[in-house]
Formats: structure tokens, sequence, C-alpha cells
């Protein structure tokens, strides 16, 4: 049995060796690892920069629905599809505050902000072989708009899309919007492949809604002009990119990239303990804490721009909660440095809706400084409770990143009581909580948020009768001066003007508004310490064109 | 001396303490949690619900026997406060569902007829419900709360006394006393009172005690799953669910967790004991 069991190695050994010396002997030469976009081609696409494959392994825990540019829209995909497609401007690695030119050489943008013109670089090529042109991007992003699936709204603001000749593409907006190039880096305007897209059933007219059956397709392959494509996707079990032949620019390092699922965070550990993976990104507070020290790994922490917040209810129905000087009251009276102890190393406490990190966000603030009892009790005596009151609190029965959110309620219970505000718990299911969130009935309620694109345009979302700011019946009349603020942030274009509106915005809410950040999260995750280039984007989660190792 | 040593040999209830050691052992684990729920506030050493933060997830050691929890609350004291509202729902869930189901079972087992079926089968639309999943369903509709809980717990549970008690009444009203009191012209309601529930209630008491244990193990999964009494107060098995998802301080879980064990098993070996106590006959077909 052994005996056997030994030949069928052998056999299985010299049939992959001799495969490897093919792979070899067809190139132009081993050994030629200058890894830049011209030996690429000389190549003729052949992988051959090393003796062997370049593989790198990941492991998370993933949301992903489809891979189709123009209907995804959940965190993890992004990790596929910007490694799979290119788009006009693109962030590098774990940055999101500069945007760098991707398939686009250059841009101008006019006087009045209504009008965008980008050329593109002439010379990329799509996995198929065919030429990136204006029309492509043009055709691609219309889908996207026709589909109308969960990324659609980023193209509101567009009225229409124009091009001119094969590498100028032009965008009239209906408005000026001051998010619209952070936008651009969102797979839905990723140019496809419109020859490929539309053999596999991919539509771009008024109806494509109904009419586009690619959706399939386009779990299983890709047709992106980005430096990766799909080989292989088994649901449930990882997706296998390789190599776009026919990419032009600089080439990324790994030859091949496995996204593996495992949904259990200790499974995810011990394969990277075992060498079997390189990066685990879905890694508990305290399983980080033991691997610190040990060998050949490397835990990263990083700050995400997800925030956990109390919501104050502004309707006068539910009784004091809905005063302002109460809201006041409650903001001096949490221990900030005790509930950030709670969470992860990293952890901060936002200014305003504002996550530390996008442009235009001022620093977080110093948590033991925030607290001040005896400022809370005279505010909440000002209000004309001196003698505190009771109140609901509802919480989702949520973990985020981490952090055990009733847990973090009884925390902020027990900070209370301190001004004699006497809370009550409510733990509920997150569909339900999210229900009574949604309906604007929950007196006080411990939520979580996360940005939908990587700018504070879509944290504008907080003032005064916004999405947010009506879930907690804080309508615009409550305070017209933010309103207005806000309004201003959304069609400013001007970098350095907008930054300091939001500046101002954030110190203002910070004093006078129905919600109190309670922290900013920070993750951890774990790499085999020979990976670089890993860092942590809240834009793509991880950056794969840049990710190599030593 | 001599009269108090004949009275332990031939009390029989000291005869089935000394011969079944399982009953012994049940006896001496629920006096030891009674001990604590008259007089918790005394033993625990700290507040349940104090918090520092500077000695979160603390392991065992001399000022934490039990260690901490993730607000820094002292176990122990968590565990020994929390006694009274675990085996006090639990206690109250099995009197509550027992009185309930032996009223409903008896009165429909001695009218009988239309009457019976119609109520049996509600029983058993009742006890056909996923209890957990029924306590979620009232709990969303109504808020979690120690009520509502307590509530659905009743709702699935008094069925099973209700079967119970009406096989026994039919069993009973079919005997020669009852239709000697009819003869004498007592009236329905005196025959039920005096001559049925006294003959029929034994069996009801055998099932209460055995339920005892599970009733406590259904409340601690309910409270688990976060439909107990609201946070912070200390419930065993909301404790092991805040420790289920740290599973790096082993602490946070196993002490609650140990204290449901050793309740429903004293709970559950006095039900047998009072079961082979009660009834000589099972107990010789099982030995």
């Amino acid at each position: 049995m052994k005996k056997r069991l030994l030949k069928m190695l052998a056999a299985l050994m010299s049939v992959t060796m001799l495969l490897a010396g093919c792979g070899n002997s067809a190139g132009t030469g081993s050994g030629s690892n200058a890894g830049t976009a011209e030996s690429q081609e000389e190549s003729g696409g052949e992988n051959v920069q090393a003796e062997e494959t370049k593989r790198l392994v990941m492991a998370v825990d993933p949301d992903y629905e489809t891979f189709d540019p123009g209907r995804a829209y959940e965190v993890y995909a992004d990790l596929v599809l910007h490694s799979c497609y290119d788009t006009l401007l693109q962030f590098e690695g774990g940055d999101v505050q500069n945007l760098v030119p991707c398939a686009a050489e250059s841009y101008e943008v006019s006087e009045d902000k209504l009008t965008y013109i980008f050329q593109i670089k002439p010379g990329q090529k799509f996995s198929s072989g065919n030429e990136v042109t204006a029309e492509d991007f043009k055709w691609s992003i219309e889908r996207g708009i026709h589909l109308e699936g969960n990324p659609s709204f980023l193209a509101d603001s567009i009225n229409s899309i124009e091009t001119d000749g094969d590498y100028t593409l032009i965008f009239h907006m209906k408005q000026a919007d001051a998010s619209f190039l952070t936008k651009l880096t969102y797979c839905m305007f990723a140019a496809i492949d419109r020859k490929v897209a539309e053999e596999n059933g991919a539509s771009a007219g008024e109806d494509a809604a109904s009419a586009d059956t690619a959706k399939t397709w386009f779990d299983y392959n890709s047709a992106g002009s980005g430096p990766y494509k799909i080989s292989s996707y088994t649901p449930g079990s990882d997706v296998v990119m390789v190599r776009n032949e026919y990419y032009s620019g600089t080439a990324p390092y790994f030859d091949e990239i496995t996204i593996k699922t495992v949904t259990d965070t200790s499974s995810q550990v011990m394969t990277v303990q075992g060498g079997d993976i390189d990066i685990a990104v879905n890694v508990d507070v305290d399983q980080a804490a033991s691997l610190e020290n040990a060998e050949g790994i490397t835990v990263h922490h990083a700050q995400t721009a997800t925030f956990s917040y109390l919501l104050l209810n502004c309707s006068e129905e539910y009784g004091p909660i809905s005063n302002e000087k109460v809201h006041q009251a409650i903001r001096y009276a949490l221990d900030y440095e005790g509930i950030l102890s709670l969470s992860a190393e990293g952890t901060t406490v936002p200014v305003g809706p504002f996550p530390e990190g996008f442009p235009g966000s001022l620093a977080s603030a110093n948590p033991a400084e925030l607290r001040d009892l005896d400022k809370a009790k005279e505010l909440l005596a000002e209000a004309g409770y001196a003698d505190g009151f009771s109140v609901e609190l509802y919480i989702p029965t949520i973990n985020v990143l981490g952090v055990d959110f009733v847990t973090v309620g009884e925390k902020v219970q027990s900070d209370l009581k301190e001004i004699g505000i006497d809370v009550q718990i409510v733990a509920q299911d997150s569909a339900v909580a999210q229900e009574g969130y949604r309906t604007g009935t929950q007196s006080m309620g411990l939520r979580m948020w996360g940005p939908d694109y990587p700018d504070n345009g879509s944290q504008l979302a907080f003032l005064p009768g916004n999405v947010v700011g009506l879930r907690a019946n804080w309508a615009e009349e409550a305070n017209p001066e933010l309103a207005e603020l806000g309004r201003a942030a959304e069609t400013t274009v001007d970098l350095e003007q907008r930054n300091k509106i939001f500046n101002e915005i954030a110190e203002k809410m910070n004093e006078e508004s129905p919600f109190v950040m309670l922290m900013q999260h920070a993750t951890q995750y774990i790499t085999r310490s020979n990976i670089t280039g890993a860092d942590y984007s809240n834009r793509y989660l991880f950056d794969l064109r840049n990710i190599a190792a030593e | 001396m001599k009269n108090k040593k004949s009275f332990l040999k031939n009390n029989t209830v000291f005869q089935a303490l000394r011969t079944n050691t399982l009953l012994t052992i049940g006896v001496v684990i629920c006096a030891i949690w009674l001990f604590v729920i008259i007089f918790a506030d005394y033993l625990a050493p700290y507040d349940p619900l104090l918090q520092d933060l500077s000695l979160r997830l603390q392991p065992p050691c001399r000022e934490h026997l039990f260690g901490t929890d993730s607000l820094g609350r002292d176990i122990l004291s968590r565990v020994l406060a929390g006694s009274r509202i675990s085996i006090g729902a639990g206690l109250q869930c099995v009197i509550i569902s027992a009185v309930a189901g032996m009223l409903i079972g008896g009165i429909s087992g001695y009218i009988g007829g239309i009457f019976d079926d119609v109520v049996m089968r509600i029983g058993e639309l009742f006890s056909s419900f996923p209890t957990i999943i029924l306590a979620m369903v009232i709990a969303s509709a109504m808020g979690p709360s120690l009520f509502n809980t307590l509530l659905t717990m009743c709702i699935v549970w008094w069925p099973n006394y209700a079967r119970v008690m009406r096989a026994m009444v039919i069993q009973v009203k079919s005997n020669e006393y009852v239709e000697a009191s009819r003869c004498l012209g007592a009236s329905r309601m005196r025959i039920f009172i005096r001559e049925i529930l006294p003959n029929s209630i034994s069996s009801v008491i055998v099932l209460t005690t055995v339920d005892f244990g599970n009733a406590i193990l259904l409340f601690a999964s309910l409270s688990y799953l976060g439909l107990g009494s609201p946070p912070p107060a200390p419930e065993w098995g909301a404790m092991v669910s805040n420790g289920a998802e740290q599973f790096y301080y082993w602490w946070v879980a196993t002490f609650p967790g140990l204290a449901i064990l050793s309740v429903s098993l004293g709970a559950n070996f006095i039900g047998d004991g009072i079961r082979d106590y009660l009834d000589p006959k099972l107990r010789k077909t099982i030995s």
C-alpha cells in the first residue's frame, strides 16, 4: 500500500516537473525577472519571469455576490474587480487621499465643473487582445447606469457621456459633484471589453436592467484591461486570477492570485501559520494579540473608515432625549478612553461624522480630554433634568470588527448613570434594529456606519434633513446653518475650500448634533513576513496590484 | 435517641436518600443553590454591575476567583447574583405551566367529548412550535424582556402537563369512589376538586421536578440568544454568550456554564429520584 502511494507520488512529481520545464523552454529565457512592461510585451505574454509561478494565496470571509463590474458593490468584490479592470483614476496601495491616473493619461475639468475631459492612454489592451478605446468606457458606464444595480447611484450626477475620437472621453454633469473623481475609482466606471461582453449577452441600452444577461458570464470570467483576469471561480471555495497577457502597464509581482473563502477566523490564522496562505484578512483582536511575536508572521493594524455612534432622537415625542442640551451632556458624560479599550488597538474617536484619513477630516480627538462630568451635569440641569430621566437604548446584537455592541451599550449605560440618566438596553436582532432605525423610532440607538465611497461627500448624510439626519428626526429647520454648509460642500469642487467647509461642519457637529461619535474602528490582519505592500485600503480592502514578496 | 434512630430507619424519605446516591447528590446541589439564592447579596464579593475597565478580562486570581469579564466585572459575583434570575425563571416557568396545564388538562379530561378534543388539539398546536423560534417572534413583536421570555416558555410548556393530567383524570374518573361520590349527590365541581385532583396530581409533580432542570436550560439558551432580561442583568445564558465570542478568555464562559450545568444536573437527579420514590413499579422495571 505504502509503496504504491510512493510510486504514484513519484509519477506525479515527474509530471509536474515536466510541465514546469515546458513552461520555461517556451519563453524567451528563464530568470528574466525584470518585471517591466517591456519584458512582458517581448515575451508575448508568457509567464516566464521566474523559474516557477509566483502565487499569492489569501484567505477572506467574503461578501461578494457577483463579479459583474456593473452590478457589484460589495466590499470584497473590489479585491477581484480592481485587479481585473482598469478605471480612469485609481488609488494606490493603502492611500485614499491622492487619486492617480490609471487608464487615463490626463484630464481637464471645465471652469464651471460641469465638464470633465479625459485623455485615455493609447495602446492599452483587454485580456482578449482588443484595444481599449473611449467608446468602451462610454459603453461600460452607460451599461452600469442602465443596469440600475447597487452601484448605479454613483453615476447620478452624470448627464451624458460623449467620445471624441478613440482616446477622448467627455462627461457632461447635471450639477457640480465634488466626489465625482473619487467615484470614478469604482468598477462601475471601468472599461469592459464591449465585443466580448456583448457576445455573452451584455447590453448597455436603456432596458439593460432586463435585457442584459451577462451576469453569470461575468461571475466566472472577466473582460477588463487590468493586470489580471479571472481564471476560475468556485463559489464558496476560491477565485483564481492569472496575469492578463496583454496588460501594458507595470506588471504586478505575482503571476497568480488565489482568494480562498475561509469563513472561520481561527482556520484563517492556522493556515497562515502553516504556511499555506500568505494573507489572512479576518483576524480577531485577541488572535492578533497572541500572534504578535510569532515567527514568520507579521501582524498589521490599520484604521478603517467604519465608525460607531450614538443616535439621539430629536423628536419631542421621545421625551428629554430630544433636548439639544441633553445631547451635549451625553457627549461630555461618556468615558471615551474606556470605550476605546473595548476595541482593537488603533481605534480612535473621530471629530464629527468624518473619518480620520479622508481629505478634509480633522485629526481624531484625544479621548482623555473629552470627558467632563461636571459640565455634563450642569448641561443636564440647564435643560431642566437635573434629576435625570429614563431612556431606552436600542442595540443590534452584532459584532463590529471585533467589538461586541451590547458590551459597548453596557459601558454607555454605566457612564450615563453617573449623570443620572437611566438607560434601559433593548438588544435586538440586527434586522429588527435596522427597521427601528430606518423609521426613525429609536429614542436612542447604537449604530455603525461605513462610508459609501472614501470621500467625505458620502458622510454628508449625517447633516440635518439628509438620510441619516432624518433617522434621528433632525430636520433641516432644526439647524439651517449646517444644512447650508452641507449643500456648499456637495458642490464646492475646489479642494482647499471644500476641506475648510468640512472642518467647519465637523466642529459644529461636535457641538450641536444628535450624533455622538464613539469610535472609528481599527482592524487587524496577518501576512507572512515576506509579503510587502499589503496595506489596508479603505477603498479596495487591499490593492492586489501592489502586493509583492521578498 | 432511640426514637430518632428508628425514625431515620423507618422514614421512607431518608431511606430513599440512603439508597439513592444520585438523589442525595441532587439534593445537596440544590440545597447549596438555594442557600446561594437567599444569601447572594452577602456572598458576592463585589457589586455584580460594577465596571472597572482597568481590570478587564483578568484571569482567575485571588481577588477575582472566577476572573473578570470584558467590562471588568467580577464573574463570581455575577454568577452568584445571576442564580436568582436564572433559577427563579426556571422555577416560575415550571410552576406556572404546571398549574395551567393541570387545570386545563384536568377539566378537559373530566368533561370529555368535543371540548376535550378541541383543547387537546390547541395544546398540540402550541407544543408543535419550535420554542426558540416562537420566543424570537414574541421578542421581536413585544421586545425582549424577562416577562416575554417566561410567557413564551409557558406557552410552549403547558401542553406537556395538560396531556399527563388528562390521561390521569380519565383513568381516575372511572374509579368506584368517584362513582360513589356521584351517587351521594356531590356536584361535579366538588368531585373534581375533592376526588379527582388529589388522586391524579402525583404524576404531574414528578414531571415538574424532572422538567425543572430542562426549564433552566431552555431559559439559559434563550438568554444566550439575547431574549432574556436586558443587559446588564447577570444572567447565566447571556454571560456564556458573551464569553463564547472570546474563546481566548476561557473563564468568561466557563463559570456561568458550570453553574447552569450543576443546577440542571441537580434538578434532574432530584426529579429522577422522586420518580423512583413515588413509582416503585417503575423502579423495579428499571433495575
